[in-house]
């Protein structure tokens, strides 16, 4: 392999220009494929944390409505009777956190009791969704503290915390109070320690987090029912696989994955990322019909050379080998100086392009793993674009051309 | 008797699948060691297909060549090639070098081919025959940057890399001017002699062909001749003798019809 890799070296430094022309083609079209790969990555993964980053992946709830007959011992000829019983409560928190806690693939958890009602002040009147939580359980899936616009986050007692869309339209500011009411005819005070914004308007307009105990007793929940279970997982693909582990345990909850309920942007996501890689796929085919050329050329240029070197032993296998060699080599050399083309204008990009703050639009993604496939793609579609003008060598007679000169 | 290291026997070449042109009809002729012959006749004689053919280049379509015990017609194209790294050296007329290589890069060729990357041995054996042929302080120069004479002794050097028991020179003067003509064929002499390596000119050239010790001509894919002599013996007024393809010739002109 030596002997090819070497005379695959001396030829291309021989054809100068022409090398260079091509390892430019490759370096473009590898660079055009990383920024594209990067920009779309970074915007997929800004898109997916702004709608789950600060939400529950897996939300599992009672399954609300469950049939009930009675029918056989009314005796025959007596009507059936059915009714459905709502179940809006799940009774076995404890059995399903036991459960929870043994999975690895988990980042938190929480129960969580949720109630609607309305929240009045003075004359205005706002409709409202308790969410009764744990206030460490909380803070990890929505990120509360962070969110917090301005107070306190305490949850304690009859403490609240309202959405920010909520405060505008009730004028109030942490430290005020607020009377809440629910359908059930509950009517108690509560007080506003902090007000957040958790980047939905629905959710800033009617969210009211509240300690889960407190919120239990008011929405006429007894001790140990909760509404439902929340959770992050590790990774967020990954959701729907886990909810479907989860049905299987739990086969009276309705569980539900945020790959459900956004099944709408999941389908952007993937018409964006085919989109691209039709793109990726057509530079890539570009740029191995420019090596395959410039190869062809080379073979009838060094016609001569590969006359000599078979007249003196060369098998013709390893002539072909010479051209594949060159072929990955300049797939290589320019898929590492696109790499490096496509990081920087990555980088350009993420400079230059900002939001009225002055902040990046969103960060931009660096696989390794993506990288290493851009490599191996480049380098391979090089030794394909070689096969002809590998082949062609190959078959080239000897004869004639020492003959000829 | 001395040891054959060539045999062709009653080889034939045509070339054509439709039209068929046959080239050589039934040559048979046999070489010894250290034997210094040419081979000679006019264009078109099919001299350079009897090259092509114990050159291990291209197989006859009838007949056998035999070299250094070896029967060419059942070796493969893959072992052909490594039968012609091994046992062959090649000087072609238009010297044949590879540009993008240096000298000594040149003649260590063969050994690259044969195993990748040359021994400490091979490079000394290289550099003695650059020595040999007296280049040896242009050794690290592109092939570029030597002259025509130089080249083809370059050539002749990287012919002998291999140790192999024939060379063959395809018109090894035939771009060179009568003096670069006479150092290449005293290098050619000082090989036979020095290394015992058996030494085929193939070529036009009268002058050359007398030079040598044996002269095998060849007119329209036959031997018509097969003389040994030495250039000082037989040979001396060989370069007046007229080929016989010309007697023949002269026959027509004097008025006598086929």
């Amino acid at each position: 392999m030596w002997f090819e890799l070497k005379m695959a070296v001396r030829f291309l430094i021989s054809g100068r220009l022409q090398t260079l022309l091509i390892v430019l083609g490759i370096t473009i079209g590898v660079a055009v494929q990383v920024f594209l790969g990067s920009l779309i990555g970074g915007l997929q993964q800004d898109l997916i944390q702004e709608t789950i980053g600060s939400s529950p992946h897996i939300t599992i709830t009672a399954e609300d409505e469950l049939p009930r007959r009675i029918s056989p011992e009314y005796g025959p000829g007596s009507r059936v009777i059915t009714f459905v019983e709502r179940e809006d409560n799940i009774k076995n928190y404890f059995q399903i956190e036991r459960n929870l806690e043994t999975r690895d693939d988990l980042t938190a958890f929480t129960p969580a009791v949720v109630g609607s009602g309305f929240a009045n002040r003075g004359d205005i009147s706002e409709s409202i969704v308790m969410r009764g939580v744990d206030r460490e359980g909380a803070n990890s899936i929505y990120n509360l503290e962070k969110r917090l616009e301005s107070g306190q986050f305490n949850l304690g007692g009859s403490n609240v915390l309202i959405g920010k869309g909520l405060a505008d339209k009730l004028s109030l500011v942490p430290g005020d109070t607020m009377r809440i009411s629910t359908g059930d005819g509950s009517r108690e005070r509560f007080s506003v320690e902090g007000v957040f914004d958790l980047g939905s308007q629905d959710l800033n307009n009617s969210w009211i987090f509240a300690d889960i105990s407190r919120a239990a007793s008011f929405l006429g929940l007894s001790g140990n029912e909760v509404s439902q279970v929340e959770m992050q997982v590790e990774d967020v693909f990954r959701a729907e696989e886990i909810s479907s582990e989860l049905r299987e345990e739990f086969p009276a909850m309705q569980i539900e994955s945020w790959e459900e309920t956004n099944a709408d942007l999941l389908n952007a996501l993937e018409s964006q990322s085919a989109s691209s890689l039709v793109i990726q796929f057509f530079v890539i085919v570009a740029v191995t019909l420019g090596i395959a050329s410039v190869l062809a050329v080379s073979v009838v240029q060094k016609n001569k050379q590969i006359g000599i070197i078979k007249a003196i032993g060369a098998r013709p296998k390893r002539v072909g080998r010479i051209f594949l060699i060159q072929g990955g080599l300049m797939g290589s050399i320019g898929a590492i100086m696109g790499i490096g083309g496509g990081l920087g204008l990555s980088q350009l990009f993420v400079t230059l392009v900002r939001d009225a703050a002055g902040d990046p639009l969103f960060p931009i993604q660096l696989d390794y793993q993506f990288l290493l496939i851009s490599f191996i793609v480049a380098t391979v579609a090089g030794m394909i674009a070689a096969l002809v003008p590998a082949r062609n060598s190959a078959r080239l007679n000897t004869v004639e051309v020492i003959q000829n000169g | 008797m001395a040891k054959k290291v060539m045999e062709v026997r009653d080889v034939y070449k045509s070339y054509g699948d439709e039209v068929k042109t046959e080239v050589l009809h039934g040559l048979s002729f046999a070489m010894e060691e250290n034997e210094f012959s040419s081979i000679i006749g006019p264009s078109g004689s099919g001299k350079s297909t009897l090259l092509n053919l114990i050159g291990a280049l291209d197989y006859p379509t009838a007949g056998e060549i035999e070299i250094n015990g070896t029967s060419l017609g059942s070796l493969n194209e893959d072992e052909l090639a490594d039968f012609r790294n091994q046992n062959l050296g090649f000087v072609f007329q238009f010297h044949h070098l590879l540009p993008e290589f240096t000298a000594l890069e040149n003649v260590l060729m063969p050994v690259w081919i044969e195993k990748g990357s040359p021994s400490s041995a091979d490079r000394e054996w290289a550099e003695e025959l650059l020595e040999t042929v007296g280049l040896y302080t242009y050794r690290n120069n592109l092939s570029t940057k030597l002259s025509g004479g130089q080249k083809q002794r370059v050539a002749l050097a990287r012919a002998l890399m291999n140790r192999p028991g024939i060379v063959l020179a395809d018109e090894p003067t035939g771009n060179l001017d009568t003096e670069t003509s006479e150092q290449a064929y005293d290098l050619m002499r000082d090989i036979n002699e020095q290394y015992g390596t058996v030494i085929i000119i193939v070529t036009h050239d009268r002058h050359l062909a007398g030079r040598t010790d044996r002269i095998i001509e060849i007119v329209d894919g036959k031997i018509t001749r097969d003389i040994e002599g030495s250039p000082e013996g037989e040979f001396a007024t060989w370069d007046d003798m007229a080929p016989s393809y010309c007697i023949e010739h002269q026959r027509v002109r004097s008025g006598k019809t086929h």
